[in-house]
């Protein structure tokens, strides 16, 4: 028969080991239910990511519906066409010379979104040139418009979206390009030639193609009416009527034009000039 | 307060050598009650023990003494009756081992100091059938009320009292068949 010390050890140590099992058991009931979500969550999270959700997917969808809907006959595969975007240069040269200054710019309209195009559209191509600033100026005098640069332009439609990038040394092949040597001292002298613009420097030439102007002679009646000299009135009237856009012949026909028709053109002589 | 509630007490304040008192107690009587159900006092013993082991580690808030009585009586009722669900099947038990079962129980007897009519009274329990044990030693042995020992076997009042009626003229019966008048009880 035990005594009442040997049961009351007993019953400690019983109730040790069975509060070491119960938290033991805690613990590890926590632990399962802890992994237990763990792995529920992670099952659910690798489940929802599953399914890879393509924006590209449901719009097909969606016009693959309303096409079928609308005609069923017709098979409907809709692709979005990947948006072409046609490189747009936009090129600014400038050529410069002393007196007058020829500028030339090449502006490309940039055309960024062309939908549903496989097919290549051409590009205007808008150039811009300088007219011919005519101006007199007398000698001595500086005419405050001649430093800066007039503009007009003329717009031309290239076949090809390419870009005109022009060259310094030599003008464009097109007629977008006037250039308008202002004479410092007597005779207008329009080039008309454009490779002659950028290389040739207007002061220079001032001097060779001035004898070519045949001074009239008012002895001589019978003679066809050489060039009078242009009178500073004269090209100040030209200088006006060019701004004002009430010029009767335009720029590319100078090219056809001599030189004394243009100015007689310009201006006719008067009667009492002889 | 008694001295069992007392020691309780202390024992839930981290005092241990209270659990001694406790036992000393405690002990005897509910070894013998649970000899009642299993009928061998080494299983008692082990089931005694885990009960109060029981108490040890759950610490119920218990306030008066007849409190932790029902609740020590009661866990070893649960533990004696699902110890014989587990062991249904009945050994008989060779006459050595029940000379020393014998023994052991005149040492419990002994040791709690009861009355001789309480040991011809105890031993004619033993005859009983469950139920009618169980009240006559919650009601004689185990110093609890009608409503405490009808609590602990889970039945009302009115029947535990209809209970304990009939487990007393079934234990009259067993004494005076064995000798024994009302007068010696």
């Amino acid at each position: 028969m035990k005594t009442y010390d040997e049961i009351t050890n007993s019953v400690l140590e019983g109730a040790a080991v069975r509060t070491v099992k119960i938290k033991r058991t805690r613990y590890a009931c926590t632990a399962t239910a802890v992994c237990a979500a763990c792995v529920i969550g992670g099952a659910a999270f690798m489940k929802l990511e599953k399914p890879e959700f393509k924006p590209s997917d449901s719009y097909i969808e969606t016009s693959d519906s309303l096409h079928s809907a609308s005609d069923p006959s017709t098979e409907c595969t809709t692709e979005t066409t990947p948006e072409t975007t046609v490189p747009t240069e936009t090129t600014l040269a400038t050529t410069t010379s002393p007196a007058p200054t020829t500028e030339i710019t090449t502006t490309t309209e940039p055309f960024t979104d062309i939908p549903n195009a496989p097919v290549t559209v051409p590009i205007p191509v808008f150039v811009e040139s300088g007219p011919a600033p005519i101006m007199t100026v007398l000698p001595g005098e500086t005419h405050p418009s001649s430093q800066s640069t007039h503009k007009t332009t003329t717009t031309q439609k290239a076949t090809e979206p390419t870009t005109v990038r022009p060259e310094t040394t030599k003008a464009p092949e097109t007629d977008a390009v006037e250039t308008t040597t202002i004479l410092t001292e007597v005779l207008p002298v329009i080039t008309t030639e454009p490779t002659e613009i950028p290389t040739a420097e207007p002061t220079e030439e001032i001097p060779t193609e001035a004898p070519e102007i045949i001074e009239p002679d008012p002895t001589e009646t019978t003679e066809p009416a050489p060039v009078p000299e242009f009178p500073d009135e004269r090209w100040e009237l030209l200088y006006e009527l060019y701004f004002n856009g009430e010029l009767p012949f335009t720029l590319l026909d100078m090219e056809d034009m001599d030189e004394n028709e243009l100015i007689e053109s310009l201006f006719p002589m008067p009667e009492d000039f002889t | 307060m008694e001295k069992g509630i007392e020691s309780y007490l202390q024992f839930l304040k981290g005092d241990k050598t209270a659990m001694r008192s406790i036992v000393e107690s405690y002990w005897d009587t509910m070894l013998l009650f649970t000899n009642g159900y299993v009928h061998n006092l080494s299983d008692a013993e082990d089931i005694a023990q885990e009960a109060l082991i029981e108490l040890a580690v759950r610490k119920p808030k218990l306030e008066e003494e007849h409190q932790l009585k029902a609740y020590l009586y009661k866990i070893c009722r649960n533990k004696a009756l699902n110890h014989l669900k587990k062991y249904q099947r009945m050994v008989g038990l060779s006459p050595e081992a029940e000379e020393f079962i014998e023994d052991e129980t005149a040492q419990i007897e002994a040791r709690m100091e009861m009355k001789d009519s309480n040991k011809l009274l105890h031993r004619a329990m033993l005859g009983l059938q469950q139920n009618y044990r169980e009240i006559l030693y919650l009601r004689y042995f185990g110093d609890l009320s009608m409503k405490e020992a009808a609590r602990i076997m889970r039945i009302t009042e009115k029947q535990a009292t209809a209970i304990a009626y009939q487990a007393r003229q079934q234990l009259k019966k067993i004494l005076e068949k064995e000798g024994y008048s009302g007068e010696d009880l």
